[in-house]
């Protein structure tokens, strides 16, 4: 299985760049997230990968051998689409069974009777069926074999799309937002099916997805792009703990990081004017300070930050409660103007809050990252702090 | 939106007037050829004589070479079916997926100009060309001819089919290791199937009707084809209009049958085609 190194690889259309150059290697076997908001250039990335559109400029290696111009068979990959991209006219059986079809295809194929007596043959090859009958159990397809897709649930087709990526072995798989078709609750079963697959076929996986969360709990390593930058590249957990810079924080993690601006002097950061936490290694003047919401605790009453809630997610287990700084009465707004300035807890159980309560703040700074507040990006190492 | 899938009166009312403006023709020309030449001139009954059906065959031991005819029209049919159908489904997928070739939209504009002129503009020259290439008193010269107009509307025709197909569904066979050709054969085409059908019926209708270049370019009688040949009825004292329509009644059936026979891959292509990969 290969390892995968991007060397200054870049993607433009004309004059409009797409994916601006950068360069990272992604050892064999892992699982990469390529992450992002819609329109990021994650898509184009995995693309490019599977060699279905031209790279710009860069070197794009498979254990060290360059792939910029090797046809997609030739790269060993298999695709998942994010419409699955089933043949709509071939049964389930044929479809899993079109890439093994075509690994044996010789050029007097093309005549057409002959080619037809062909695959006629090579479908009752048991080396083809056994195969196939293989990948279904394992997909739980079985059943389906002789359906078309358009008789299969949206979960059916998923597990379709992905046999027939599974059944000839490659050494690399894509999979281009292959969940975000589904429900919730399929989503999740399918998340768990994916990440059990990768354990079992040892294979690299490339995963593109704009959610954090399949980021997060599937990937080994991830890739976050922004307008065609490259953001960060590391670990679930190193993205989580050491952001970058302000887009990574606010997009890992659900509810995004708080990032409250603040008046660096002397080692000592003023927060809302008023309360001086620690900021060793922050120049002076302006930043931004970012702690996660679980490390941010919300009560009726006590010492800490005075602020006003303004808003209550009660999931059961825990309470996000989305709260500004300050005693001023939550504004009308709606939309956009309504988040602004919004900060996050998240607090086990029921916080005993509702909208409009005051309440008090305080900040776990264990954790918490620094932020210049012009370029957005993370300033010196993670600081341990005690509680503002 | 709401859609139009009741069947209000104004609906009804439309549709039966279609159907006796469409339909009346062939009832007419049914209810003549089985009438005899007395019925015509003494008042025919408005019911055909369905009874006498068997007497519209006897138009083929008439003096005239009815079969050879009607041979003649299969050939110009099918030849421009053929022709048309294997140029246009190559034509409509490269306008569909070869996107960035200098010229593609000339290529496309020049097709679709093609329908802008009156095939008799083009007759005069067209008629030098075949002149020049042997192509005169010949039915391959007439294939040709049709398939020069049938073939640009079957491009079009296909060309839309071909765009409403998935790029994605040809992407995952380029990565299933399928070679180019391959990826238009068993992937693309059979999704278009119903369009191509439709393109099919046009192309063969086109060729099947075929008469003005037939009455330009063939000069010997026994290569007319059948179209041309029930015209040839109609003299200057005297129309055996029993006979002639009797002929036109045997003229439409391999239409008909032509047509039924992919009318239901047009139809079960409707759904099918439409499904999301």
């Amino acid at each position: 299985m290969p390892a995968i190194a991007f060397r200054g690889i870049r993607k433009s259309y004309g004059d409009t760049p797409v994916i601006h150059e950068f360069s990272t290697e992604i050892p064999d076997r892992e699982f990469l997230v390529l992450l992002g908001p819609s329109g990021c250039g994650k898509s184009t990335m995995l693309r490019m990968i599977a060699g279905l559109i031209d790279i710009t400029g860069g070197d794009l290696l498979f254990d060290g051998q360059r792939v910029n111009d090797l046809e997609p068979k030739q790269r060993n990959v298999a695709f998942v689409f994010q419409s699955y991209a089933l043949y709509p006219h071939k049964t389930v059986r044929a479809n899993i069974a079109f890439p093994l079809l075509m690994s044996r295809f010789r050029w007097w194929q093309h005549i057409p009777v002959v080619g037809m007596v062909e695959r006629w043959r090579a479908m009752r090859d048991p080396a083809i069926t056994t195969r196939i009958e293989q990948i279904a159990a394992t997909m739980e397809l079985t059943p389906y074999l002789d359906r078309r897709p358009r008789t299969l649930s949206g979960g059916q087709r998923q597990r379709v799309a992905l046999a027939r990526a599974l059944v000839r072995e490659p050494s690399i798989y894509l999979l281009d937002e292959p969940l975000s078709n589904l429900d919730a609750k399929l989503r999740a079963q399918m998340r768990t099916e994916i990440t059990a697959l990768h354990r079992r076929v040892g294979a690299s996986f490339v995963y593109v997805t704009h959610d954090q969360v399949e980021a997060m709990t599937m990937g080994t390593r991830i890739i976050l792009l922004n307008d065609g930058v490259v953001q960060q590249s590391g670990t679930p957990q190193e993205v989580y703990d050491e952001p970058a810079n302000t887009f990574v924080a606010r997009f890992i993690g659900s509810p995004a990081m708080n990032l409250l601006p603040v008046t660096v002097r002397d080692g000592q950061a003023a927060i809302d004017g008023g309360t001086t936490v620690p900021a060793g290694g922050v120049p002076d003047g302006t930043a931004l300070l970012g702690v996660r919401a679980e490390k941010v605790r919300v009560a009726a009453t006590g010492s800490g930050l005075p602020a006003r809630v303004a808003v209550v997610e009660r999931l059961g287990a825990e309470t996000v409660v989305g709260f500004r700084l300050g005693l001023a009465d939550n504004s009308e707004e709606l939309g956009a103007a309504a988040m602004r300035d919004l900060h996050y807890a998240k607090v086990p159980g029921d916080a005993g809050l509702a909208v409009d309560d005051e309440c008090r703040v305080l900040l776990d700074l264990s954790g918490a990252c620094w932020f210049d507040s012009h370029s957005g990006a993370r300033i010196g190492a993670r600081k341990d702090g005690r509680v503002a | 939106m709401k859609r139009l899938t009741g069947a209000g009166p104004g609906r009804w009312l439309a549709v039966v007037v279609l159907i006796v403006v469409a339909g009346f023709p062939v009832y007419w020309m049914l209810n003549t050829a089985l009438a005899t030449r007395e019925e015509l001139f003494s008042g025919q009954s408005l019911w055909p004589r369905v009874d006498r059906i068997v007497s519209v065959f006897d138009v083929f031991d008439s003096d005239v070479p009815l079969m050879r005819w009607l041979t003649n029209s299969a050939i110009v049919a099918s030849g421009t079916t053929f022709f048309s159908l294997a140029l246009a489904v190559l034509a409509g997928y490269g306008l569909s997926r070869y996107r960035r070739f200098h010229g593609r939209g000339l290529v496309g504009f020049a097709l679709f100009a093609t329908q802008m002129l009156p095939e008799a503009l083009l007759i005069v020259p067209l008629y030098t060309l075949f002149v020049s290439l042997g192509l005169i008193n010949g039915l391959f010269g007439l294939v040709l001819a049709d398939t020069a107009f049938a073939m640009p509307v079957a491009a079009w025709i296909i060309k839309s089919a071909v765009d409403g197909v998935p790029y994605e569904i040809e992407e995952a066979a380029r990565v299933d290791g399928a070679p180019r050709f391959v990826i238009f054969s068993q992937v693309t085409l059979p999704l278009v199937a119903p369009s191509v059908a439709a393109a099919a019926v046009i192309t063969f209708f086109d060729g099947w009707n075929e008469y003005l270049f037939a009455s330009t370019f063939i000069r010997d009688s026994t290569k007319w084809p059948a179209s041309k040949g029930l015209s040839s009825f109609i003299g200057e004292f005297i129309t055996p209009l029993s006979t002639v329509f009797s002929a036109a009644l045997v003229f439409t059936v391999p239409a008909i049958v032509f047509f039924l026979l992919v009318q239901r891959r047009i139809v079960s292509g409707l759904t099918s085609g439409s499904v999301k990969g």
